[in-house]
C-alpha cells in the first residue's frame, strides 16, 4: 500500500500550536459600524440613483427620436452658402 | 439608549435586538465579543493576498447586514460561525488562480519538510512542524475552494463531518466525497513533486 504523505504532512501541521486570540485590533469596531452605516446610507440612495438613471435614459431617447423625426426639416431648414449663392445665380439669370 | 454593557456577561439575545433598532454601541459590545472566535475562523481560511482584518471586517458587515435573518433558533455563535465560513469561501472563490504546486516552488525548509514526510523520519521540531503547516496550506491552496475549506476542517482542524455539515449546511455525503476526491489530487501532487525531487 501507497504511503499517505498527505496524512503524514496534515499529521505534522497539527502540531503547531494553536495561536491564541489575538486581541481586537484598537479602532476595528469603530471601522466595521462605520462600514455597516455606509452601506446602510448607500442602500438608500440607491432606489434614487436607480429613477434618475432611468430619467436619463428616459430623456435622452427622448432627445433621439424628435431629432430624428425632425431630421428632415432641420437638413433642409439649414443651406449652405453655396445653395444661396446658387440660388442668386439663378435668379438674376431667370428672372 | 446607550447604556454600558458590562464586558464579561453579555447578554447576546438581548444585545442583537438593541443592534436591530440600530443601536451603535451593542453593535460595538457585539463585535468584541465574537471577534475571537470570527477572527479563529478567518485565520483558518485566509485566501493569500487578503489581510484578515479586512476579511474580518466583511464577515461582522455580513452579520450585521443580515442581522434580521437570525431567528435565535441556534446559538448565535453556530450563525456567526455561518456565515464567517460563507464569506471565507466566497473570498476563496474570487481567487480565480490556483497554480499546481512544483518542486521549484517550495522553499529550502518545505522541501526538507516533504522529503522528511516522505522518508518518514524522526519526529519533527517544531520549526519543521511549522514549515510543515506552511506546506500543508500550500498544497490545499491548488485545490477548488471548497475541497480546500473541507480538507481545512477535516484534516488541519479536525473537525468531524458533523460539524462541517453545520457550518457549511452541506449534506455528509457531499463532504466526505469531496473530501476522498480532495485527497485523491492531494496524494497525485505529492507523487508528482517527489518524482519532480528525484530526477
Amino acid at each position: 500500500m501507497k504511503p499517505d504523505y498527505w496524512k503524514r504532512l496534515a499529521g505534522t501541521a497539527r502540531r503547531v500550536p494553536v495561536e491564541p486570540a489575538r486581541e481586537m485590533p484598537f479602532g476595528f469596531d469603530t471601522r466595521v459600524i462605520a462600514d455597516c452605516r455606509a452601506q446602510r446610507e448607500g442602500d438608500e440612495t440607491v432606489p434614487w440613483a436607480r429613477l434618475l438613471r432611468g430619467a436619463l435614459v428616459c430623456a435622452s431617447l427622448i432627445m433621439l427620436l424628435s431629432l430624428a423625426m425632425n431630421f428632415q426639416s432641420l437638413k433642409e431648414g439649414d443651406p449652405g452658402p453655396g445653395a444661396i449663392a446658387d440660388s442668386a445665380i439663378r435668379m438674376s439669370l431667370y428672372p | 439608549m446607550d447604556q454600558i454593557m458590562p464586558e464579561a456577561a453579555l447578554d447576546k439575545v438581548a444585545c442583537l435586538e438593541r443592534v436591530r433598532q440600530s443601536d451603535e454601541e451593542a453593535a460595538r459590545a457585539l463585535v468584541r465579543e465574537l471577534y475571537p472566535l470570527v477572527i479563529k475562523i478567518v485565520r483558518s481560511h485566509l485566501p493569500r493576498r487578503t489581510d484578515e482584518e479586512d476579511l474580518a471586517q466583511m464577515v461582522f458587515a455580513k452579520i450585521f447586514a443580515h442581522v434580521e435573518q437570525y431567528s435565535g433558533a441556534v446559538p448565535l455563535e453556530h450563525w456567526v460561525s455561518r456565515v464567517a465560513v460563507n464569506t471565507c469561501l466566497n473570498q476563496l472563490r474570487s481567487e480565480k488562480c490556483r497554480p499546481e504546486l512544483r518542486w521549484a516552488d517550495l522553499n529550502q525548509d518545505e522541501a526538507e519538510t516533504l522529503e522528511k514526510v516522505a522518508a518518514r523520519a524522526k519526529e519533527p521540531d517544531p520549526f519543521e512542524q511549522l514549515a510543515a503547516r506552511e506546506l500543508a496550506h500550500k498544497m490545499l491552496e491548488t485545490l477548488s475552494p471548497k475541497d480546500r475549506l473541507i480538507l481545512t476542517m477535516l484534516d488541519l482542524e479536525e473537525r468531524s463531518v458533523g460539524e462541517i455539515r453545520e457550518l457549511t449546511g452541506w449534506n455528509a455525503s457531499l463532504i466526505k466525497v469531496r473530501a476522498f476526491r480532495a485527497r485523491k489530487k492531494l496524494r497525485k501532487q505529492f507523487a508528482k513533486i517527489l518524482k519532480e525531487e528525484r530526477r
